[in-house]
């Protein structure tokens, strides 16, 4: 069981807070990259661990998948199904931006075997989608979902994002207001942070942002995570909320530990200790596949040390926390027990909670979980 | 050889008044070393001492002239040591001498270590030569400078010899006036005397003195002893220092050389010995030895703990050349293992410091400089604590004594105000006040050591755009009203940032203290206090707000390496920072605190 990651990075436009690995969208360019793709997909489906695997998750992420032609996806698809064995009772997720989406297109996604959708919404409110330099208006957000219920999509995640230049709570209430009303199944609510290299970063620098400080933003976290689970959603992870059963299967088992394949420009994969990381920008991963027939630009083993601040770094992000006797069992003892003052320590300042045998982030330890991680380090 | 063509004389001098370019002009004159050879200043060899411009160790050199009046002498030039920490050396270097050569620079005129010097060449009898070095500079003073030395001399103005060492003007006269004017040493042939007036270590041979011998002879093959502690060893050898050590087969009374006797402890050869024949000892050794004195003390420490072994070994191949650094292990509770230093003073300190650094690779954490108390408790027992951690609560104490010092300060008259607010603000005790021309005054006063180990030269060198000269010795010791001030971090002592200070100054002091700690130690996930205290009475407080909130940004994929890797770093870079009690305490913290007068801010400087 292994999950499957494609990285498809055309998007229309860039955004200036992004720094995910994106191209703007060029023809030529989007079928130079399906080919590599499926050289890519095709080496890797021959080659231990993948040959033989099955895969029970595909995600698709951006980028924006959904600027891709029709066709442009329907060969993405073949690439997947030709080159691995996927299980029957996936869970696939496609990304997807509001102006992207049409039901024609969400219902042919349908016909792919795509199951669940993510939309990135990050807000209802007219004037922080056009700071955020987003394509879409509020309306055009509920179009989209009201598409993708209309396609038959079950499983429908909105990104939401909070810590907006000029964001007052009112205004996160109203966005988090009209993404209950929809009820979609899955909300994922992102601090914005401030990436170096960035439009964003660059504005921030001349104060040109008007962002929250540490407290209003904290305060908009807090409010989100008591609005939605009000609401009947369960936080299963720092950012990450879902109706009972409707946690997303590929990002979990990647926060568990669980092996995935990344295909494309920047996508990482994950061989047990191992660590891949294929070459960042389009052009140097057309090259790379072009000239050596793969593109992993990093090749990294684990120490064990590593292994362990992963597993803190992933297992505490999760709302079920680190599991102690696991912990003992993979890394023994004396790692535990090294850890004891530390841990002792976060519990006495209420970061940490002892849950049985699983240590968990106290909803105050959530909003500094780097730190914590950092701390058990 | 007869001690008739033997001269034996040092060159004293302010720093920068041109003594290492005259020895060089020196030592060229005399064919000692070829000018194609010469890097400038010779005689000073640590890179250290060139970068500085001055003469840490004593070092001694013997020049072959042959005077125009045909005879053939052997001139011995022992160079002392340049800074007032080292006046221990520099009278060693002097005792072993009948002379002296006193620079002093055509434009600066006497400074405060001329003075000192001068003082102490006098108190060894020395004959003076009065040299003004400098006079091809176009500023040159040399009339006004004349003033100053006949008067303070009481020499007459015909007698200072005229040079410009760097052009080699006026260097025969100096020689000549070498030749005519400093006695020859006395013969003796009584029991062998040999004052020990430098050591250097040798890996191979062992500790090497440097010896002026005062009477008798000393040759391979006898037995000595050392009038300190009465070790004996045989001489393997002796000889004469050229850039080499050239072997003769005796030194004799008079002469100035070496002895290698395979001393294997530097301590055997202590600065200020007399080195004795053992089977026919003298009746009392040479006069004014004493072991040298720590003045200042610091704990240095490592800044990661596997540099402990490193810093124990630098430390010990350290002091086999500079007896004069004394260190034991200690422990801190906010730094781990590390050594309590004594040093001469605060140049040696922060010669230590950097040779420790440059020489081994170490990264050194050194603690805020303290002096010596007498603490006298109420049981009557007298404890002598150079660490304020060592310090008994206040309740067990009768009085504390501290180390006062006799500075001598030459200012240009002018800055006389400035000078006086800053021995103010450092509890001076003004003495007197002379006036070495109409513009220059020479001041005394009567200081705490405590108030000069941090800043004192530096604000010295500010507030009079340079032109202050400083040097002082060690006076007595007196009773004072110190307390010992506590931080504390969240309840926990930081004892190494405890400081023993004046009542008086201790409440600005605790509060600069703790504002520096706020903005140095960054925000935890906890509120950390920080207080300073005396015993349970904290006198100041503040606050470092808790941090809040981390990113809560995605974590996918390839995230999740960036964020391990970020956090590792951090993580890495916190392994440099000190843990007291849970708050993590930045390195810097521990180097801000000897700032804080730097700033002129806190207290009153």
């Amino acid at each position: 069981m292994a999950g499957l990651y494609v990285h498809i990075p055309f998007c229309s436009h860039a955004c200036p807070y992004c720094d995910f690995s994106f191209e703007l969208l060029k023809d030529g360019r989007v079928d130079a990259l399906l080919s590599a793709l499926d050289t890519e997909a095709g080496r890797r489906g021959r080659e231990s661990p993948w040959a033989g695997e099955v895969f029970d998750t595909v995600f698709l992420g951006g980028g924006t998948p959904t600027c891709l032609t029709d066709r442009q996806l329907d060969r993405v698809f073949r690439t997947i199904h030709d080159r691995f064995r996927v299980s029957p009772h996936a869970e696939i997720t496609v990304e997807a931006n509001p102006e992207t989406i049409s039901v024609a297109k969400l219902e042919r996604l349908r016909g792919l075997g795509v199951d669940r959708i993510s939309i990135g919404v990050q807000s209802f409110s007219r004037d922080l989608l056009l700071k955020l330099g987003r394509r879409h208006s509020a309306d055009r957000a509920e179009e989209a979902f009201a598409s993708a219920r209309e396609a038959g999509f079950r499983n429908v995640n909105l990104d939401l994002m909070f810590g907006v230049p000029g964001q007052s709570a009112a205004d996160w209430a109203d966005t988090l207001e009209r993404a209950v009303v929809l009820d979609p199944e899955h909300l994922s609510v992102y601090g914005l942070t401030i990436e170096p290299g960035t439009e964003y970063a660059r504005l921030a620098e001349h104060g040109a942002l008007d962002l929250p400080d540490e407290e209003r933003h904290m305060a908009l976290y807090f409010q989100a995570l008591d609005r939605l689970s009000g609401a009947g959603y369960l936080q299963y992870e720092i950012s990450n909320l879902a109706k009972p059963g409707f946690a997303c299967r590929h990002n979990v088992s990647c926060w568990k530990g669980g092996d995935y394949l990344g295909l494309g420009p920047s996508a990482h994969s994950r061989m047990d200790g191992r660590r891949l990381a294929n070459a960042r920008g389009l052009a140097d991963y057309l090259r790379a596949m072009d000239e050596r027939g793969v593109a992993v630009d990093k090749d990294e083993t684990l120490t064990v040390d590593e292994r362990i601040h992963e597993y803190i770094l992933l297992s505490l992000r999760s709302l079920d926390g680190l599991d102690t006797r696991l912990f003992r069992d993979r890394y023994g003892d004396d790692a535990m027990d090294a850890r004891d003052p530390a841990i002792h320590a976060l519990a006495g300042e209420g970061l940490l909670a002892k849950r049985g045998s699983r240590l968990c982030l106290t909803r105050r330890g959530l909003a500094l979980a780097d730190s914590v991680c950092e701390f058990l380090m | 050889m007869s001690t008739e063509l033997i001269r034996n004389f040092s060159i004293i001098a302010h720093i920068d008044h041109g003594k290492s370019t005259l020895a060089d002009r020196l030592l060229e004159m005399t064919g000692t070393v070829s000018p194609l050879k010469m890097r400038a200043q010779m005689l000073d060899n640590l890179d250290l001492e060139r970068e500085r411009g001055i003469t840490i160790k004593a070092h001694a050199i013997r020049m072959s002239y042959d005077a125009p009046d045909g005879r053939s002498f052997a001139l011995n030039l022992i160079d002392t040591p340049g800074h007032v920490d080292f006046s221990y050396e520099v009278s060693r270097s002097l005792a072993a001498c009948e002379g002296a050569l006193l620079i002093v620079d055509a434009v600066q005129g006497i400074e405060a270590q001329t003075i000192s010097n001068l003082y102490l060449a006098l108190e060894n009898d020395l004959t003076i030569i009065p040299v003004i070095n400098k006079i091809d500079l176009p500023n040159a003073r040399v009339d006004v400078i004349t003033g100053q030395i006949v008067d303070l001399l009481g020499v007459e103005p015909d007698e200072i010899v005229l040079t410009s060492a760097r052009d080699g003007i006026g260097v025969e006269a100096v020689l000549q006036a070498i030749l005519d004017r400093i006695p020859p040493p006395e013969p003796d042939d009584g029991p062998l005397r040999a004052l020990i007036f430098d050591s250097i270590f040798d890996q191979y041979r062992g500790a090497v003195p440097y010896v002026r011998v005062v009477s008798g002879e000393i040759k391979p093959g006898m037995h000595i002893r050392m009038c300190a502690n009465d070790k004996q060893f045989e001489v393997a050898e002796t000889g004469v220092l050229r850039f080499d050590k050239a072997p003769v087969d005796a030194l004799t009374a008079g002469e100035v050389g070496y002895l290698i006797g395979n001393i294997r402890n530097v301590a055997d050869a202590s600065v200020g010995d007399t080195v004795t024949d053992a089977a026919r000892p003298c009746d009392a050794p040479l006069p004014g030895y004493r072991e040298a004195k720590s003045m200042v003390f610091s704990g240095l420490y490592p800044t990661s703990s596997e540099e402990y072994e490193p810093l124990k070994e630098a430390l010990e191949k350290y002091q086999l050349n500079d007896a004069a650094l004394v260190y034991e292990p200690e422990t801190s509770v906010a730094l781990g293992f590390g050594f309590r230093c004594g040093f001469l003073g605060l140049l040696h300190m922060e010669v230590v410091q950097e040779r420790l650094e440059r020489e081994y690779g170490l990264t050194i954490l050194a603690t805020m400089p303290s002096v010596e108390y007498r603490i006298t408790t109420t049981g009557g027992e007298v404890l002598m604590v150079d660490n304020p951690a060592d310090m008994p609560d206040a309740s067990y104490i009768d009085a504390v004594e501290e180390p006062f010092i006799q500075a001598q300060i030459v200012v240009p008259h002018d800055y006389i105000g400035n000078i006086m607010k800053l021995t103010r603000d450092r509890r001076g005790v003004y003495k007197a006040m002379e006036y070495l021309d109409p513009t220059r005054v020479a001041l005394q006063y009567e200081l705490p050591l405590a108030e000069i180990v941090f800043d004192f030269y530096d604000r010295l060198k500010s507030i009079s755009r340079g032109y202050a000269s400083f040097d002082y010795e060690f006076l007595e010791y007196r009773t004072s009203p110190l307390v010992r001030l506590n931080l504390l971090l969240n309840g926990d002592l930081v004892d190494a940032l405890s400081i023993i200070i004046h009542k008086d100054k201790a409440y600005e002091w605790g509060r600069e203290l703790c504002q520096r700690l706020r903005k140095i130690i960054p925000r935890q996930m906890f509120e950390v206090a920080v207080q300073a205290a005396i015993g349970g009475r904290v006198i100041a407080r503040e606050s470092i707000r808790p941090l809040r909130k981390n990113v809560t940004a995605k974590c996918y994929g390839g995230d999740i390496t960036r964020k391990r890797k970020l956090l590792e770093r951090q993580k890495e870079g916190k392994r440099r920072m000190k843990q007291v009690g849970n708050v993590e305490v930045p390195q810097e913290a521990f180097l801000a605190v000897l700032d804080i007068r730097g700033e002129g801010a806190a207290v009153g400087g």
